[in-house]
């Protein structure tokens, strides 16, 4: 920028130029001139920052120069220069704005000092101004980096935040349409991520063109010395020569390089369509900066993005290993973590070798590595897999073709079959080298450090199924072993002949020992130690009646302590001195001996004998191994025992379940005979092994007769079908025979405690029932065959007893035995009820019953007893006492008794107290007398069938012993409960609950 | 009033007579008769106020001379007293169903009360 200069307008040119001349001395540049239109041209040319003015021109007043001074776009300083010394021209001058005045002669000092203040206060603007303007850039910058900056904490999406880079920065130089491009790390071209403004119709083309570095005229600067590129005449530019640049029409374009960790990721373009853009320093400058503070921007996307990548890679990994899990063998496995591999790395072609000897096979291709891997077995050395699995470390290969450090040999098939790029990683199981991993792709590819760890963590998924397939065939044939061993074991056990698990046993103890005998000693309590059972290649003369103390010698010790036992020479061990007693020792049998004992849930069963003829070391593998013989033979022998234990006691059971008279059915929740025994199918007319299977409630149908109770009876049946829990039990009449079978149900329960169904105990109970109606008909019979003479002498007497003619002697007789005959029809009437009670026959209906009352009418019945003996009798809480739930003529029965008892077993002039109170939910009646009392010893049996108590049998008392007897029988059928409290001598009280009735009913 | 005629069947005859007496004494009018078919034919040929039947007696038992009695129009509405010393839980039910005005086991009652019990019947 020019500097300012000092314009001096003066028409005195000798004064005009002193005064320049003075001021250039000065360090001022000044210019002259000398007519008011000179000046204003001058001035109108810029670059004036003082006007000395004359006011007194020869073509212009000087005020007038002054107004057209203002006109200016940046006016000058003007200072007055003037001989006038007029107040008026003076004011003028100031109104003008003028910024000083002087008057002629000038004094040098004095324009100096005015000069100087100017020039330092235009100094001071022009520094405000520049000030100002680099605040609103700054602003403008900080707004814009603001707005990334808030792009960048808001959103981790790349492309969003790449667009609104692009907003930013077309805004900042005005540009018309800002785009971003990516360095696409596969290849060397930038690939369109981001746009704003980009015209609509060339949206597609602009998305479909990614840019090739090479092709670009900018790269030199762009990427290389990372500068911006521009140009305002894009057509004409050679550096923008690229079709692209030519697909969209447009006049100026700016390139800016966009540094990521000191590396160029990619660029933004801004455009400017049509207009010729004059880039300023500083516009230049702020893009720059503002381009840099993507930096942050891009990182974090970055971060997010390659964060979100390894999510969706560890899903995809888990996805697989999740499929592997679930696939069946391993070739199935390896096939498709093949093709995962493939599509998780986006490459076309993958395949797994695997080291087999020195060779490699092929353990999984995709159907694209067909071709590649079309040998099912190389050599170590002649291929790449060989080179990975040969190193055990990752083997990259950016370009086939281009590659110099692998042997061409090994590459040309996979060039052949137009692959570019490959990855291999070795397959490792606990550091061990096992086969590889391999990836082709059709384009060159530079593998990134997460693509090897990528395929790194598929290789260990290959080795883990791959080892896992491998143990599983390890551990599959050790079941197989096992299994063989299992079906020896259960042969043997299911001859139950120990002897021959035995003689398998001490033939494999010699086989795989190599010992020269071996032997077993089994337990003999009658014999009082361990007697020699089995033996092989020992002579019988060493082995008969062979019987060893417990802990004497090898075997003995062995049983007794419970380990194994040896001896390197029976002859130099003092230990194995025999006692006389056993009397055994001989001198040529076995010489080393090793016993280990047979031990099941720590019961032995006895011991297992080793020998060698010759002295002998054993081992500890030799003691190992004959301990394992001996659990298997332990096993086979518990085993035999257990079965044969089994056995009897099924055999037992069967005999039991099928020679009981009852017969028994197991039913399952379905409702379906389980078992039977014989007599059921007896009962039912079937053979027990027919019933199985059946339906019950079908079975029982085929069977069923007319009758009353038969709906009532199958109801029954039928509801413990569904709910078997509670059990039941009941008559069901059969017909064809007719018969009644008795049943009784228990639910079964399995060994958790769940009931898994029932069992029906059958008994025939026709004869019992058939015994029960004839005793019934017998007891109607005979009962009415007693009454009727009974009947007879009650009424004679009767007839007898009203007759005036009979003499007074003669009239007591007759009413003694009218008393007489009387007590014989109770008697026979009381053994009526009894039969009816126990035989549950007797009719009985419940109804609300006023206790009160009805003991009042006993009273009322028994009051000439009562009066005859003298007795005091009270009844006492009877007015309001709730009425209870019974039937009236039985409940009449019991107080009439009670009643009855009291009078008769208490003395004469006794007292009897009646007493009726709530108990609970009960009603309780008691009677209380002074009488003789029951003694301790008979309270038990009181209420017995014809039970009198001692103290009554030498009283001269009429009983039947029945009384009680049916007033218990009454008390159980009507629900209550009746006992007695009382000391001998002291009096009785008798009592008897009854639920009461509820006010309701 | 002129004397009411009662019928009594009753096959013992201690009983027989021991009833006939003690109710002529009362001034009722008897006839008797010793079993079922004997009853029923002095029942049609002479109907009575009230018959005292007895259930178990030869020929004809007491439940069949009911039931024929209930079967003919002359004699359906004759009151009908049950005197039998036998309880058969069976009989009394279905003698429940014929329409009778009482069912007593003669052991059970005295000669006074059978009177006044027919008394009662007779007066009503």
């Amino acid at each position: 920028m020019a500097p300012e200069r000092v314009l001096v307008l003066d028409d005195d040119h000798e004064v005009a130029a002193f005064l320049a001349e003075f001021l250039e001395g000065r360090g001022y540049p000044a210019v002259t001139a000398h007519t008011g239109a000179d000046g204003l041209a001058i001035l109108r040319e810029g670059h004036v920052g003082l006007l000395l003015l004359d006011l007194k021109l020869p073509d212009m007043d000087g005020n007038r120069v002054m107004e057209e001074v203002q006109k200016l776009a940046s006016p000058p300083d003007i200072v007055c220069v003037t001989g006038e010394t007029s107040v008026d021209a003076a004011i003028k001058a100031v109104e003008g704005g003028t910024a000083g005045y002087i008057l002629k002669p000038v004094d040098p000092s004095r324009l100096e000092a005015i000069v100087r203040r100017i020039w330092e206060r235009r100094r001071l603007l022009r520094e405000n101004a520049r000030l100002h303007a680099e605040m609103e850039v700054r602003l403008r910058e900080t707004e814009a980096v603001l707005a990334i900056a808030h792009t960048a904490s808001t959103t981790l999406d790349v492309q969003e935040a790449l667009r609104r880079i692009c907003r930013e920065l077309t805004r900042l130089v005005g540009a018309d349409t800002g785009a971003a491009y990516l360095l696409d790390p596969a290849g060397g071209r930038l690939v369109p991520s981001a746009g704003y403004r980009v015209p609509k119709d060339m949206l597609a083309t602009f998305l479909a063109f990614p840019l090739p570095i090479g092709a670009q005229g900018i790269e030199a600067e762009v990427w290389s010395a990372r500068r911006p590129v521009f140009t305002d005449d894009v057509p004409s530019d050679p550096r923008f020569s690229y079709q692209l640049f030519k697909l969209f029409r447009h006049q100026s374009g700016l390139v800016l390089p966009l540094l990521l960790d000191d590396e160029v990721a990619g660029t933004f373009y801004l455009v400017w369509w049509t207009k010729r853009k004059v880039l300023t320093e500083r516009e230049l400058a702020l893009v720059e900066h503002v381009a840099s503070q993507v930096t942050v921007v891009l990182r974090h996307a970055r971060l997010f993005d390659q964060a979100e990548r390894e999510r969706r890679q560890l899903d995809a990994l888990y996805e697989i290993s999740r499929r592997l899990a679930a696939a069946e063998d391993t070739e199935q496995v390896l096939s498709l973590l093949v093709d995962e591999t493939t599509g998780l790395l986006g490459v076309e072609a993958a395949g797994i070798r695997l080291l087999e000897g020195g060779h490699l096979v092929v353990g999984a291709r995709t159907r694209s590595a067909a071709r590649i891997m079309a040998r099912p077995r190389i050599r170590v050395g002649e291929s790449l897999s060989g080179e990975v699995v040969a190193t055990g470390r990752p083997v990259m290969i950016e370009d086939l073709q281009q590659d110099t450090r692998y042997d061409p040999a090994h590459k040309a098939g996979a060039i052949a079959e137009g692959f570019q790029g490959f990855l291999g990683v070795p397959l490792q199981i606990s550091g061990r080298t096992i086969g590889c991993l391999l990836v082709f792709s059709k384009n060159r590819r530079r593998f990134s450090p997460e693509d090897v760890s990528l395929l790194t963590a598929l290789g260990d998924h290959a080795s883990v199924v791959i080892h896992k397939a491998r143990l599983y065939a390890q551990s599959r044939a050790r079941e197989q072993e096992v299994t063989k061993l299992y079906e020896v074991t259960t042969h043997l056990t299911a001859t139950l002949d120990v002897d021959s698990v035995l003689h398998q046993i001490v033939t494999k103890t010699v086989d795989l020992l190599g010992c020269d005998a071996s032997g077993v000693f089994v337990p003999d309590e009658s014999r009082g130690g361990l007697a020699f059972r089995h033996g092989l290649h020992l002579t019988a003369g060493h082995t008969r009646d062979l019987v060893l103390k417990f802990g004497e010698g090898v075997a003995g010790r062995a049983f007794q302590e419970r380990r194994p036992v040896s001896t390197t020479d029976r002859l130099a061990d003092p230990s194995l001195r025999y006692a006389p007693a056993t009397g055994q020792v001989f001198e040529l049998g076995p010489r080393a001996y090793l016993a280990v004992p047979i031990v099941v849930r720590d019961e032995g069963l006895g011991v297992l004998m080793a020998y060698f003829f010759e002295p002998h070391e054993f081992s500890d593998k030799e003691a190992q191994l004959l301990a394992a013989l001996a659990a298997h033979v332990g096993i086979a022998m518990d085993n035999a025992r257990h079965y044969e234990e089994v056995r009897l006691q099924q055999t037992r059971l069967a005999q039991i379940f099928d020679s009981t008279s009852d017969g028994m059915l197991l039913v399952g929740r379905d409702g379906r005979v389980e078992t039977a025994n014989r007599r059921a199918g007896d009962m039912l007319g079937l053979d027990a092994a027919d019933l199985v299977g059946a339906e019950l409630t079908e079975l029982l149908a085929g069977h069923r007769i007319e009758g009353a109770d038969y709906q009532r009876m199958f109801a029954t049946l039928r509801s413990l079908v569904d709910d078997p829990e509670h059990g039941g039990a009941g008559d069901l009449e059969l017909g064809a025979p007719r018969r009644t079978l008795q049943w009784v149900s228990q639910p079964t329960k399995d060994s958790a405690g769940a009931t898994c169904g029932f069992t029906l105990t059958f008994h025939d109970v026709t004869q019992e029932r058939e015994v029960s109606r004839m005793k019934s008909d017998f007891v109607s019979f005979v009962t009415h065959q007693l009454r009727t003479p009974l009947a007879g002498i009650r009424w004679m007497l009767e007839l007898a007893a009203q007759d005036p003619d009979v003499p007074a002697d003669a009239a007591s007789y007759v009413q003694d035995a009218r008393e007489a005959a009387q007590r014989l029809i109770q008697l026979v009437n009381d053994l009526l009820d009894i039969s009816r009670l126990e035989r549950g026959k007797l009719t009985m209906t419940a109804a609300p019953t006023d206790l009160g009352e009805l003991t009042r009418g006993v009273l009322a019945e028994t009051a000439g007893l009562v009066q005859a003996k003298g007795h005091q009798v009270s009844l006492a809480g009877d007015a309001d006492a709730p009425r209870v739930l019974a039937d009236p003529q039985l409940l009449r029965q019991v107080v009439v008794n009670l009643v009855s008892n009291a009078i008769k077993y208490t003395p004469e002039a006794g007292t009897i107290a009646i007493r009726l109170e709530p108990d609970g939910p009960a009603l309780r009646w008691s009677i209380r007398d002074s009488g003789i009392g029951v003694p301790a010893s008979s309270q038990p049996r009181l209420f017995e069938k014809f039970y009198r108590a001692d103290n009554v049998v030498t009283m001269e008392t009429e009983g039947t012993g029945l009384g009680l007897y049916l007033v218990r029988l009454i008390m159980e059928q009507l629900g209550g409960r009746v006992w007695c409290e009382s000391e001998e001598g002291a009096g009785a009280t008798f009592l008897f609950t009854l639920p009461r009735a509820e006010p309701a009913r | 009033m002129t004397a009411r005629r009662i019928l009594l069947v009753e096959d013992d005859r201690f009983l027989r007579r021991a009833c006939e007496v003690s109710l002529r004494q009362r001034g009722f009018v008897v006839t008797t008769a010793a079993d079922g078919e004997e009853a029923l034919r002095q029942v049609r040929a002479e109907p009575p106020d009230l018959i005292l039947l007895d259930l178990l007696m030869p020929k004809m038992t007491g439940i069949e001379v009911l039931k024929a009695l209930r079967a003919e129009e002359a004699t359906r509405e004759i009151r009908v007293l049950i005197l039998s010393n036998s309880s058969r839980e069976q009989d009394v039910e279905e003698i429940k169903t014929l329409g009778v005005s009482g069912y007593f086991v003669k052991a059970d009652l005295s000669l006074q009360e059978l009177g006044d019990m027919v008394a009662r019947l007779l007066e009503a």
